[in-house]
């Protein structure tokens, strides 16, 4: 009897001290920043866990794997092959960044010169070209007083026009007076500051104005940042 | 119990982009451009209309949409006119954050009226660290009731 009473008392201490250790570590695991590996797989671990972890992990391997020949491919110039997928210096102001938006932020620049590549390589459209110069040409009333246009072109989807104001507030106002405001141009358009908009006397801009139906983001800047 | 949790989150990690994959806003989330033409706007199940006392003519109405990457971005704007002379026009706006560069939609109008119809604005382009809205100019009675676009 004592035998009996003695092995029973021994398994339910046992029984107890298993089930501590496992909360305690369940819980250390839950903790954030708990440093236990994950590749380690528990012995109580069964169902789809595993393959569905390998299959995540493959995922965001070949995403980033993805995000660096997109990066390499735009630069032509350096590898950032073992660059960190964190945000860079610029966004040190920042706590921390969306996972899901890694990518150093666009330049004006880089928009500007994938439009004037697809401008300037594009064919003449003779008729549209004609209409829609002066429409565009009307839209240069909605200019602040110092500004001009400095060239006025278009071609067969999109007319380009270059302008220089007194201003950063001076182009504000055309875009917004000119373009969203009003209903002067029937297509979407791009436009961006070309020169240092902190010098005040001579912020330089280009706008693409696109023909009705041309989609210029989705067909000229899908390289700069992915997919939709 | 350990493995069910782990399987949670891994299923959780696996989704999380499709259900990314779309957004909405209703109407009611934005505001009109000019804010003394706020009482010219009312809400119906949070859809929006220019119809309030003592206003007439277009009004512009603008709704912020969170984004969660830089790109193209392809916006539907659902809304509703009885007639073309409540008829509501839209345009997609992304920016640059200093407000240095935009790549706008064209803006497109309902071309049928009675029934909600589904406005599709495609051009807006946004930059990584920019911003994306939509601007309506609706006309009086006219009804913007919700957006939906991928983030």
């Amino acid at each position: 009897m004592k035998t009996k009473t003695f092995i029973i008392v021994n398994a339910l201490a046992g029984l107890l001290l298993y089930g501590g250790s496992w909360l305690v570590d369940w819980n250390h695991e839950a903790a954030p920043g708990a440093g236990e590996p994950e590749s380690t797989a528990s012995p109580r671990s069964s169902g789809p866990g595993p393959e569905l972890e390998e299959r995540v992990t493959s995922f965001q391997s070949r995403a980033r794997e993805r995000q660096v020949a997109a990066r390499t491919a735009r630069t032509g110039v350096r590898s950032r092959a073992e660059a960190p997928l964190v945000p860079e210096q610029r966004h040190e102001s920042l706590p921390s960044e969306a996972p899901g938006n890694p990518a150093p932020e666009t330049n004006r620049e880089e928009i500007v010169s994938l439009l004037d590549a697809r401008f300037f390589s594009e064919a003449f459209d003779p008729a549209w070209g004609r209409e829609a110069k002066h429409r565009a040409e009307q839209l240069c009333s909605m200019l602040s007083a110092g500004a001009r246009v400095v060239s006025l072109e278009c071609r067969s989807s999109m007319c380009r026009m270059e302008m220089s104001h007194p201003s950063l507030e001076s182009f504000q106002g055309f875009i917004r007076k000119g373009l969203l405001e009003e209903d002067k141009w029937d297509g979407g358009f791009m436009a961006a500051i070309k020169s240092d908009p902190s010098q005040p006397g001579s912020v330089e801009s280009v706008a693409y104005l696109a023909r009705n139906g041309v989609d210029l983001a989705s067909t000229s800047l899908l390289a700069l940042d992915g997919p939709r | 119990m350990k493995s069910k949790i782990k399987g949670v989150v891994i299923m959780a990690a696996a989704l999380l982009p499709l259900v990314a994959a779309a957004r909405s806003a209703p109407a009611s989330s934005g505001r009109p451009q000019f804010w003394n033409e706020g009482p010219c706007f009312w809400m119906d199940g949070s859809r929006m209309s220019n119809g309030g006392p003592g206003c007439s003519g277009r009004k512009s109405f603008e709704i912020p949409l969170v984004v969660d990457s830089a790109g193209p971005k392809t916006v539907e704007v659902t809304a509703q006119g009885a007639t073309p002379s409540n008829n509501v026009c839209c345009q997609a706006v992304g920016a640059f954050r200093d407000g240095t560069a935009l790549g706008v939609s064209g803006r497109v109008c309902l071309s049928v009226f009675g029934p909600p119809q589904v406005i599709t604005l495609v051009g807006a382009f946004v930059p990584s660290a920019g911003y994306l809205y939509v601007n309506c100019l609706v006309d009086l009675n006219g009804w913007v009731d919700s957006v939906n676009y991928t983030p």
